[in-house]
């Protein structure tokens, strides 16, 4: 292993630690710190500042402490952080402003629509129809009912519908289109329908003829998982099976099985890892056929590991945060034998992120110090061979948009951070095609959405989701943003594109939902779809964290396509990829 | 390497922490009702005292560290008096999430958690100073995790791999919401300054 040009940089909240605890002087960190940048006298007296407003903080804090364990009644607390160790990595980049370029929209997209009768108008009325008896039947407590059953390959999609049963309809041509934006092809609007979802808004639900489907699953049973697909073509969907899971043994008392569910994105896969983080601990892996069959397991599997396919589906990265990577291919067979298995070990500082859209590479990170995975990018080449363990890490300053851009693929790593957190990545942070970076503030702590090029930042002009108002952003097409938020009992929810040059006019119609007590989650934008999950108020079911219904919407036309499992399970739908996607 | 075995808050350095595998063994069982209390007077101060960091009214505070117990006594727990307490706190985390998770249910987990909480800052009686004013505003102000982030590592001195088992997060993401949000304190105490 090489690390190129990597500078080895302490991180400035280690030594104000260790200054705190009385471990090192503070002249000795600000030496320190300036030593690392050399002749680099602004940088220097940057990380000095930064070190001084830490400890300034951490002392504080430590006040404060005393304070309110005074105010709590009792005198316990205090002592040394033990473990403030100085650790190497890149520092936050610098917030300089950049003026972005607008987004110029291609006239035409590759979503074909239909303009003749739907392929689901009959599947979907009888679907729409037993939906609607099945909530009769089950009144108000269907969203609640643990259903230990596979959920039906088969969608339940809610489409064309006559009758007044919605109180409005929710596909709104809000912000006029820019100038380079298609006109919407709307075709004559039907009735928003309910889909028996309680507390979920009804949606117009439109007939898609193309784009790619969405691989999903669901604990259909204490010990029991189920994957499916559903298909926004309508076609019969090619993953379908149950697998063995390892029950959660104090389900009620939070979750302790972590289960990633990630389908390649030809959906030729699915990898299934689990860890029990109750003691003693224990994690699985293994990879199974679109069909269920078990075609690998991981021999020596790790913890909550990172996992990412390359964008043809041959091959899945495995890492953990930080530690040793392993690269499986598995070729173009599902039938053609083992697997072989590269292992390579990273040196226990970087973080995986996914592959280069050749296949050729893979993204990551240095994870140590207050590194984001925009901070400290670097590639990583590995040898050739089966189980050659050498390859080459090579520190870059930004992601590549043009030699060979991170693959929009499907897995696990921390670029799902710039979207909503919970489930499974389908939402990449990183635009293959300029390199850029979405992410919520950085490290700088504003708490602002921005973009991010290389140590460039471009602030959005968004508050932070913790602040309220966003849900969450994702790159949709030709370097535009998706924008989605919150909808509260007394706000709608909203999804619009804007340009980065222009963040708060939308320049496509406007999705919206009426205000209203429903669960919602952004799982992010490919392929001009994006991708929505509805689903009733669970506030007494910790585990149920996934959806009852998926929304995909159509982000030149605003229009969208619902899909309602026949069985949402004991957790809800959870997302597991985009199946069939541009690269 | 983020752990994801029993947590040890008493002994050893971050590196020996949290391993799973050959050599580390570690089961679950049953407290005893002498094992339950012996537990609550060792500990059930500092779980409540972060649960009410965390959440609105001594109230809630009060209600949840029972809950935490309650769980202690009836499900299984680590075996290994040294992982228990680390446990206690896991238990207590899910406990503040599941909290939260009652009360805002129109938005997802992960949004919900970077928000701030509820929770109230000292009371007036208890500030010292228009510095540790600003640290109390500030720290009222954080989101979720940042604030969660914050006691654990500062209040409760924990290391950076242990609140990570306990936040369910890896420990270079603890490291950002820690650094964060000493850098928002730091900028309320510096505004406090001028």
């Amino acid at each position: 292993m090489t690390h190129d040009d990597r500078n080895q940089a302490p991180d400035p909240l280690a030594l104000a630690e260790a200054v705190a605890a009385g471990t090192l002087s503070q002249s000795a960190a600000e030496a320190t710190l300036r030593a690392a940048r050399g002749t680099d006298t602004r940088g220097a007296a940057a990380d000095v500042a930064e070190l001084g407003d830490l400890l300034a903080a951490i002392r504080g804090i430590r006040t404060h402490a005393e304070a309110f364990d005074r105010a709590a009644g009792s005198g316990a607390a205090g002592g040394d952080p033990g473990s403030a160790a100085i650790a190497a990595g890149d520092a936050d980049g610098d917030p300089r402003t950049v003026v972005p370029a607008p987004v110029v929209r291609r006239p035409v997209r590759r979503q074909a629509r239909s303009s003749g009768r739907s392929p689901w108008a009959v599947p979907g009325l009888l679907a729409a129809a037993a939906v609607v008896l099945v909530a009769v039947v089950l009144g108000s407590n269907l969203a609640q009912s643990p259903v230990a059953a596979t959920p039906s390959p088969s969608s339940s999609t809610v489409a064309v519908a006559s009758g007044a049963l919605a109180p409005s309809a929710v596909a709104s041509p809000a912000p006029p289109a820019s100038a380079l934006s298609p006109t919407p092809a709307v075709t004559p609007a039907p009735t928003p329908v309910p889909t028996g979802v309680k507390g979920v808004p009804p949606i117009v639900s439109f007939p898609f003829t193309g784009g790619p489907s969405v691989a999903y699953w669901t604990l259909a049973a204490e010990d029991r998982i189920a994957v499916s697909e559903w298909n926004l073509n309508d076609s019969a969907p090619a993953i379908s099976f149950t697998a063995s899971t390892w029950p959660d043994p104090a389900r009620g008392d939070g979750i302790w099985i972590d289960r990633r569910v990630v389908a390649s994105p030809d959906g030729r896969f699915v990898a299934f890892a689990e860890t029990d983080i109750q003691p003693p601990g224990r994690q699985r892996l293994r990879v199974f056929s679109a069909t269920g069959k078990t075609l690998w397991t991981d021999p020596a599997p790790v913890g909550l590991p990172d996992l990412a396919w390359s964008a043809d589906g041959s091959m899945l990265a495995i890492g953990q945060q930080p530690g040793m990577w392993r690269i499986v291919t598995f070729g173009a067979g599902v039938a053609g034998g083992a697997p072989s298995i590269g292992s390579y070990d990273l040196g226990g500082a970087d973080a995986l992120l996914g592959f280069a859209a050749s296949g050729k590479v893979l993204y990551g990170y240095g994870s140590t110090g207050d590194a984001e995975f925009w901070g400290a990018p670097i590639t990583f080449t590995p040898g050739r061979g089966v189980c050659e363990c050498t390859g080459t890490v090579k520190t870059i300053a930004r992601f590549s948009g043009r030699s060979d851009p991170l693959a929009v693929s499907n897995g696990t790593t921390p670029t799902t951070e710039i979207a909503t957190e919970g489930s499974n990545g389908v939402r990449p942070g990183i635009d293959p095609k300029t390199g850029r970076v979405l992410d919520r503030g950085g490290a700088s702590g504003t708490g602002d959405w921005e973009i991010r090029d290389g140590t460039t930042a471009t602030k959005l002009g968004f508050s932070d989701i913790g602040s309220g108002g966003i849900l969450g952003l994702a790159w949709g097409l030709d370097g535009s943003i998706v924008v989605t938020s919150f909808g509260e009992a007394d706000s709608p929810f909203r999804l619009q594109t804007v340009s980065p040059a222009d963040p708060k006019t939308a320049i496509d119609p406007v999705f919206t939902l009426p205000a209203g007590t429903y669960w919602q989650q952004f799982d992010g934008a490919r392929d001009g779809m994006a991708l929505l999950g509805l689903g009733a108020d669970r506030a007494h079911d910790f585990l149920y964290l996934g959806a009852d219904e998926l929304v995909a919407v159509d982000l030149l036309t605003a229009q969208a396509v619902v899909f309602v499992p026949a069985a949402p399970g004991l957790t809800g739908v959870q997302v597991a990829g985009w199946i069939g996607a541009a690269p | 390497m983020l752990g994801i075995g029993a947590l040890e808050l008493d002994r050893g350095p971050m590196a020996d922490r949290g391993q799973t595998g050959p050599g580390r063994e570690s089961r679950a069982g049953r407290a005893t009702s002498d094992e339950a209390s012996a537990l609550f007077d060792a500990y059930g101060d500092r779980i409540r005292r972060y649960i009410a960091f965390r959440v609105r009214s001594a109230d809630d505070a009060d209600d949840l560290t029972s809950e935490v117990f309650r769980r202690f006594v009836s499900g299984p727990v680590p075996v290994e008096a040294a992982a228990r307490p680390g446990w206690l706190f896991r238990v207590a985390h899910n406990a503040i999430v599941d909290h939260y998770r009652r009360r805002r249910f129109t938005v997802p987990l992960g949004s919900l958690l970077d928000r701030p909480d509820d929770a109230p800052g000292l009371p007036e009686r208890a500030i010292r100073g228009e510095r540790m004013a600003a640290v109390d505003r500030a720290l009222v102000s954080l989101g979720g995790r940042q604030r969660a982030a914050i006691y654990l590592r500062f209040y409760e001195d924990l290391d950076y791999a242990a609140i990570a088992t306990i936040m369910d997060i890896p420990a270079v993401s603890v490291r950002t919401l820690v650094h964060r949000g000493l850098k928002r304190v730091a900028a309320q105490m510096a505004e406090a300054d001028r």
